[in-house]
């Protein structure tokens, strides 16, 4: 049987990071959850996720900062990161090499546009960087 | 010479001071050359006036001596005559004439050297040679003559009995004679010559002063009026160009621009001037031309009158046709009497612009507050649907469901705040902020919030703790206004503690016209850098670091609009990690109360 799949909620708003949290373990995913830039890094190097949700305004390291240094990270380098953004207009530089976002979608946003996109970039027969942990 | 500045600035190059200093320069040359010219021709005329003397006493003496010379023989003859006659009426005429020419000679001869008129004239000298002649050998004249004259007057003294060719005495006379002759001709000469000698040295003298008067005429010429017709030269060239200068610096200048006299009359117009408005309105009245008006308009610089040097800028309306012009005034000193420039800017197209903007704000702002406004009822309708399911009104709930509604209810209250904050902001930005002010008690602010906000800090593990200033004066405030500022201070101080405490203070500050509140925390402060940007509208928001508390960042914007509608102060000390205190003051006069 499949473990499940791992997926960090780098968000500092409790009411979106609850929601999110909520929706995603309804759908058998491993939720794990930090409220600030800092704490979401240093998570992501411990736990090593499937995809990584990152809001862009966070508080202690910009969201834009966290995703450069997770695109640097040898072992993260090919983690897929969906930002979350609460202006259209910061979507175009998220996405591309400077920053490296693999999606992005604006506040306010469905669950279900959310869980679209992590299918869609963590297909059901898992990353292949997965195997390893 | 400096071709550059001549090239950029025209202004004193003929400046009136430096006129001044060549002007001197060239008088003072006058002035030394009138001098030489005046000392030269005085010398001159001196020098003629001396030589017309000399002349005249060279004239006398060659006269006498010439005279005597003739006199000696006459002498001579007359005493043969006297000797060999035998009348004696004839005898007795030579004895008159004798006498008579004796005297005669020999007081010429006492005038030239002796006493009389001539020999006392300082100019008259008689020279080495003369004196030479007259006194000293071979000549003897002086001796020889006295001699001569004396053996006359022993003739004379002869009776007629004595009287005979043979007479020694008349011996003496005849032998005497030519050698009288002879040395009174040699005198005659030398007074000749010395008088040629003199005449020559006198024309000597003239020519010299001549020479030096030409050259002092030359020197006119060349030091006096060649530089000053170079100078009046290069003058004109200087002139000339900075009237070019001025010309196309008038022609180029792209504004309508005018003089006016006191009375408001146009006294000269520029090139673009008669380009727009024609040229033919020289003379007319400024405001009949502006704003076809019989009046003069009612802000004119003229009015006040003329203040030289200063600038009046004055925006107006329905100016030449209904256009918009911001025109500056500057008064000046035009063909000697008081004047106004008047510089024409065309702002019609600015102006319109702005008004539209301020349309646009305005449409905006009424647009914001509108749809805040609307916001409301949807709003209050969800808040109420989520209190209707979670007072259980409509059935049991879940504990997951009940988790969920507070969430929504947490953010519904969160959006009224922000929809607030965003109208309170919007009002006072139009000044559409109503304020009811009245005489209180800053402590009983304190108190309530204290009530509202102690519970939120020790829920948190803060101290809170309030300290109230005794007897402190009653300023003016609006109460409901004061409170919202004071809560929005606690909550960002408790907001930004994690440890240590929040406390409230109140004192009348140090001039004692005024009362203030602090309120201090132990939180993480405030960066230098971003200490600038605390009380800019959205500074909170742009940053995006504070969502957790649900605010806008218009806090403390609203805090400071409120409190400076108050007449107060708000500011805030600040260490980075160690704290912050945040103060507000009301003063005692309110400048609206």
């Amino acid at each position: 049987m499949d473990a499940k799949k791992k997926v960090l909620v780098v968000e500092d708003d409790d009411s979106i990071r609850r929601i999110i949290e909520f929706c995603l373990s309804k759908r058998n995913f491993d939720v794990v959850t930090a409220a600030d830039g800092l704490d979401g890094l240093s998570k992501a190097r411990s736990i090593n996720p499937d995809i990584i949700i990152l809001d862009l305004m966070l508080p202690k390291m910009p969201g834009e900062e966290v995703c450069k240094q997770i695109r640097k990270d040898k072992q993260l380098g090919r983690v897929p990161v969906i930002m979350v953004t609460a202006k259209g207009s910061d979507a175009d530089k998220v996405i591309g090499k400077v920053i490296g976002a693999n999606h992005y979608i604006v506040k306010p946003f469905r669950v279900e546009e959310l869980l679209e996109n992590i299918n869609r970039l963590v297909p059901a027969d898992g990353a292949s960087k997965r195997e390893r942990s | 010479m400096n071709n550059n500045r001549q090239v950029y600035d025209y202004t004193g190059l003929v400046a009136k001071e430096k006129l001044r200093g060549f002007g001197r320069r060239m008088a003072s040359r006058y002035i030394l050359a009138t001098l030489i010219l005046l000392v030269v021709l005085s010398l001159d005329y001196a020098v003629v006036r001396r030589s017309i003397r000399y002349r005249e006493l060279d004239a006398a003496a060659i006269d006498i001596t010439g005279r005597q010379r003739m006199l000696s023989q006459r002498i001579a003859l007359f005493s043969l005559r006297l000797a060999v006659t035998a009348q004696a009426d004839e005898r007795a005429r030579m004895r008159r004439e004798l006498s008579g020419i004796v005297k005669l000679m020999e007081g010429t001869h006492n005038q030239v050297f002796h006493t009389s008129e001539l020999a006392t004239k300082p100019q008259f000298k008689i020279s080495v040679a003369l004196k030479a002649i007259y006194y000293s050998a071979p000549a003897y004249l002086d001796k020889k003559l006295h001699g001569y004259f004396d053996n006359v007057r022993a003739l004379l003294d002869e009776p007629d009995s004595g009287l005979n060719p043979d007479n020694p005495v008349l011996r003496n006379i005849l032998s005497a004679a030519p050698d009288l002759l002879d040395g009174l001709d040699a005198a005659v000469k030398q007074f000749v010559s010395e008088s040629e000698q003199d005449i020559q040295k006198i024309k000597n003298t003239q020519l010299g002063l001549m020479i030096i008067n030409i050259l002092t005429l030359l020197s006119i010429a060349a030091f006096i009026l060649r530089p000053a017709m170079k100078r009046i030269q290069r003058d004109i060239e200087i002139l000339h160009q900075a009237n070019e200068f001025n010309e196309v610096l008038l022609k180029a200048i792209p504004f309508v621009m005018d003089i006016v006299d006191e009375q408001g009359n146009i006294i000269y117009v520029n090139e673009k001037f008669k380009q727009v408005l024609g040229s033919d309105l020289v003379g007319g009245k400024c405001h009949e031309l502006y704003k076809d008006d019989r009046k003069p308009c009612g802000n004119c610089p003229l009015v006040k009158g003329i203040e030289l040097g200063k600038v009046d800028t004055l925006e107006v309306e329905g100016v030449l046709g209904g256009r918009t012009f911001r025109i500056s005034h500057v008064g000046l000193v035009y063909q000697g009497s008081k004047a106004l420039l008047e510089i024409f800017e065309d702002i019609t197209e600015k102006a319109r612009a702005e008004k539209q903007l301020r349309e646009a704000i305005s449409i905006k702002s009424n647009f914001i507050s509108m749809v805040s406004h609307e916001l409301r009822t949807p709003l209050t309708a969800i808040k109420e649907g989520i209190a209707i399911v979670l007072d259980g009104a409509a059935g049991c709930t879940s504990p997951e469901q009940k988790e969920f509604l507070d969430i929504a209810k947490k953010n519904v209250e969160r959006l009224s705040r922000l929809i607030n904050d965003v109208l309170d902001y919007q009002k006072l930005d139009a000044g559409k902020m109503d304020f009811e002010m009245s005489e209180g008690d800053i402590n009983e602010v304190v108190k309530d919030v204290e009530k509202a906000m102690a519970t939120l800090a020790r829920n948190k593990g803060l101290d809170f703790t309030v300290e109230l200033g005794h007897g402190l004066p009653r300023p003016r405030f609006d109460s409901d206004k004061i409170t919202q500022v004071l809560m929005n201070l606690v909550n960002n101080a408790i907001k930004f503690t994690e440890t240590g405490f929040v406390k409230v203070m109140t004192f009348k500050n140090e001039a004692k016209d005024a009362v203030a509140v602090c309120v201090e925390d132990t939180g993480i402060g405030i960066r230098e850098e971003e200490a600038g940007k605390l009380f800019q509208s959205f500074g909170q928001l742009a940053k995006g670091g504070d969502r957790k508390s649900g605010s806008t960042g218009l806090g403390l914007v609203i805090s400071e609009r409120i409190i400076h509608h108050h007449g107060g102060r708000i500011w805030f000390e600040s260490e980075f990690g160690k704290g912050s205190t945040f103060c507000f003051s009301l003063p005692l006069k309110t400048p609206k109360a």
